[in-house]
């Protein structure tokens, strides 16, 4: 994409604030991810994001990824997943932004919320599925 | 706005009850003496030492024959391993320094707390990071990562009055050290990089209540609105106060730095100039009304803040300038009877400046924690010098889609930074008058500490390794060094409790972003050998 259109901005701009419109009535938690990548998104936590978010996500020089602090902030049942994947995939590590690949990203997700006591179940996580999903409330 | 009149009343009798003692109370600093802050080398009365934050100390003890006989005298470990970049102020023997919640009183010469107040925030924090207090007439004031603005007895640490200021679920906090003037507490909110619309507040010290508001994106009909060519992107357009205020007590202006425009790395999302990002503004104190201003880098979209304050000197021969350096990596000097640029010189490593990032990519010098930081240059009347502290390191930035996403970064894009090995930073020494370089010191690492002048002709500060760092500063010869074992990242103060002169030191800086750097906050003071 060179050179990003106004116009393309305004979509991404206004298809946020529909996304948390249409949320509002949150259907029952979705299951989003598989066991595998939940296994797998444990490696990749390990490897590259444990070091600034805790071994057990408790936060340390990055915030807590599980727990009352990131279900305030995530798991309200008004938060788009694809929100929490633009921040990870665009932004994480905070230290080689978007230096992993889209399938690991994919995992890390998976492994943390898991971790907020969503379960898994037999859909694998896509960039598309996440589109469509609002993050339930916290268990 | 929350008022604690209970509260309110219990402070001011313990004001009044602990009007004698011997450390450092109750009634002051005063308006007078914080007026007569350059004169007196005894205290260190703010962020900057004085309202015109040239940082110029007139001790001698300390000098350029006897600096090399510097030793360590105390420390006091504050219990933190998080960022740790604020600089203390001294009054009558005692240190007020802070953390991200601690606010600390100790003796300044043996480094022994007096008290330590703990707060305890009631919103999300953005960040970990406080510069520090400002003293005013027994009260001890600062802001939190929760945004709120607190005022503290400086003679007990009990909190007198605690203000919400800012909504930090969006990204609004305080990490400013504020500067008080004539009963006004000026403060402004950081949290461009999360999409807020920053804003300068006067607070009333008595009793918490704001006085006056300057926005720093202007809509609507303000000065500045046509800057912006998408006038809806000014709903998230940045602007923060980093670090402090200065102010002009002749004209009764306040100078404030405002940072970046967001997101950080998309321009085109914000058309124009985006004043007032990048910018020094010019305000009167009393009103908030816009004066003047000058802006660094128009459009930035390399999060260029203009972060460190600007500094008011005058030379030898009776030229008013206002300096300030950014994190573009320049010093600008501006001539204040024209208000017009009298200079601007690099002070790092300038690269691909002019070009914007693009979805591939531009390598660019300084990336986005690069030039000078949070730390104010300082003048030097006996040198005719500015000192610049700055930081070397370049990176990739990159376009990338533009999602708000509230209480989350807002940069549309990232910065790739070189590994942190590649990084290193420069002490630079310009004639003030005409920009040349006397002299410059290459630093291994990055340097973001306080740059401290005094009349003993050395010139203090402190690197990222953790070395404390005395210069000659006519000629930049090295001194002394002492290794705190903690990354300097903080102030660098001088002042005298019974005669002696003594330097405090803040070390250990742990960052959460990416200095790569360790140590848990320590203030350190050294003094020479009885
Ligand atoms: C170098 C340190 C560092 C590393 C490595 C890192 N992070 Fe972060 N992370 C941070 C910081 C700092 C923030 C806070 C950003 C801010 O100030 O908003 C953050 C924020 C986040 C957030 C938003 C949390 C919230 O509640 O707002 C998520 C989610 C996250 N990180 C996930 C990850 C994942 C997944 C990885 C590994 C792929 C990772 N991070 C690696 C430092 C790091």
């Amino acid at each position: 994409m060179a050179g990003l259109s106004i116009a393309g901005l305004g979509v991404a701009a206004g298809g946020w604030i529909l996304a948390l419109a249409a949320s509002s009535s949150a259907p029952a938690a979705p299951q989003i991810f598989t066991k595998s990548q939940v296994k797998a998104g444990q490696q990749v936590f390990l490897a590259h994001c444990a070091v600034c978010h805790g071994y057990q996500l408790q936060g340390k020089i990055g915030p807590a990824l599980k727990g009352p602090a990131f279900a305030d902030v995530w798991l309200t049942g008004k938060q788009n997943a694809d929100s929490l994947f633009y921040v990870i995939s665009t932004q994480m590590p905070f230290n080689a932004p978007g230096s992993l690949k889209t399938s690991q990203y994919l995992e890390a997700l998976s492994y943390i919320l898991s971790q907020n006591g969503l379960v898994p179940g037999k859909t694998a996580m896509t960039v598309a599925l996440l589109k469509k999903t609002t993050l339930p409330k916290a268990p | 706005m929350k008022a604690y009149p209970l509260s309110l009343r219990l402070a001011a009798a313990a004001v009044l009850s602990l009007a004698v003692s011997s450390l450092g109370l109750a009634a002051g600093p005063t308006q007078h003496q914080l007026d007569a802050a350059r004169q007196n080398g005894s205290n260190w009365l703010m962020y900057n030492r004085t309202y015109s934050g040239d940082r110029f100390s007139p001790l001698t003890q300390i000098n350029t024959t006897d600096a090399s006989q510097l030793t360590p005298v105390c420390a006091n470990q504050l219990g933190t391993l998080a960022a740790f970049q604020a600089t203390p102020v001294e009054y009558r023997g005692v240190l007020y320094v802070t953390t991200q919640h601690q606010t600390v009183a100790m003796n300044a010469a043996t480094c022994k707390t007096l008290w330590d107040y703990t707060y305890v925030p009631t919103g999300p924090e953005p960040i970990n990071t406080n510069r520090g207090v400002a003293l005013y007439k027994g009260m001890v004031i600062r802001g939190t990562d929760d945004a709120h603005l607190i005022a503290l007895n400086a003679g007990t640490g009990k909190l007198i009055w605690n203000v919400k200021v800012g909504n930090s679920a969006i990204g609004e906090f305080l990490s400013a050290a504020p500067i008080v003037w004539k009963n006004l507490i000026f403060i402004g909110l950081a949290g461009a990089d999360w999409g807020i619309k920053g804003q300068v507040y006067a607070y009333n010290v008595k009793n918490g209540k704001r006085v006056w508001t300057f926005n720093d994106i202007p809509t609507g009909n303000a000065v500045g609105a046509s800057t912006w060519g998408r006038a809806a992107s000014t709903a998230t357009g940045g602007g923060s106060t980093w670090s402090t205020i200065t102010l002009d007590r002749s004209n009764g202006l306040v100078y404030v730095p405002i940072g970046n425009p967001a997101p950080d790395f998309a321009p085109e999302y914000r058309p124009g100039a985006n004043l007032f990002t990048d910018s020094v503004v010019e305000l009167n104190a009393k009103t908030g009304k816009l004066v003047r201003w000058h802006q660094q880098v128009p459009n930035d979209s390399h999060d260029w803040d203009t972060a460190a304050a600007p500094i008011l000197f005058t030379t030898s021969n009776g030229h008013h300038y206002m300096a300030v350096a950014d994190k573009a990596g320049y010093l600008f000097v501006y001539n204040q009877a024209t208000h017009k640029l009298a200079y601007k010189v690099p002070t790092t490593t300038i690269h691909n400046a002019s070009l914007h990032p693009t979805v591939k990519g531009v390598y660019t010098c300084p990336a986005d924690l690069g030039g000078t930081e949070w730390s104010s240059p300082a003048y030097d009347p006996q040198t005719a010098a500015l000192y610049v502290n700055s930081v070397d390191w370049c990176g990739v930035d990159k376009l990338g889609e533009v999602r708000y996403v509230a209480g989350q970064l807002f940069f549309g894009g990232s910065s790739i930074l070189d590994p942190v090995a590649k990084a290193s930073g420069w002490l630079d020494a310009f004639d003030a008058s005409s920009g040349q370089t006397l002299w410059r010191w290459h630093s291994p690492t990055p340097m973001l500490a306080g740059v401290t002048p005094t009349a003993g002709g050395v010139l203090m500060t402190g690197d990222l390794n953790g070395n404390f760092l005395v210069f000659d500063a006519r000629t930049g010869q090295k001194l002394y060094q002492f290794d705190t074992g903690g990354a300097m990242a903080g102030g660098v103060i001088t002042y005298k409790v019974n005669g002696r002169q003594y330097v405090a030191v803040a070390s250990g800086n742990s960052s959460r972003s990416i200095w790569g750097t360790t140590g848990s906050g320590t203030i350190f003071v050294f003094a020479l050998p009885y």
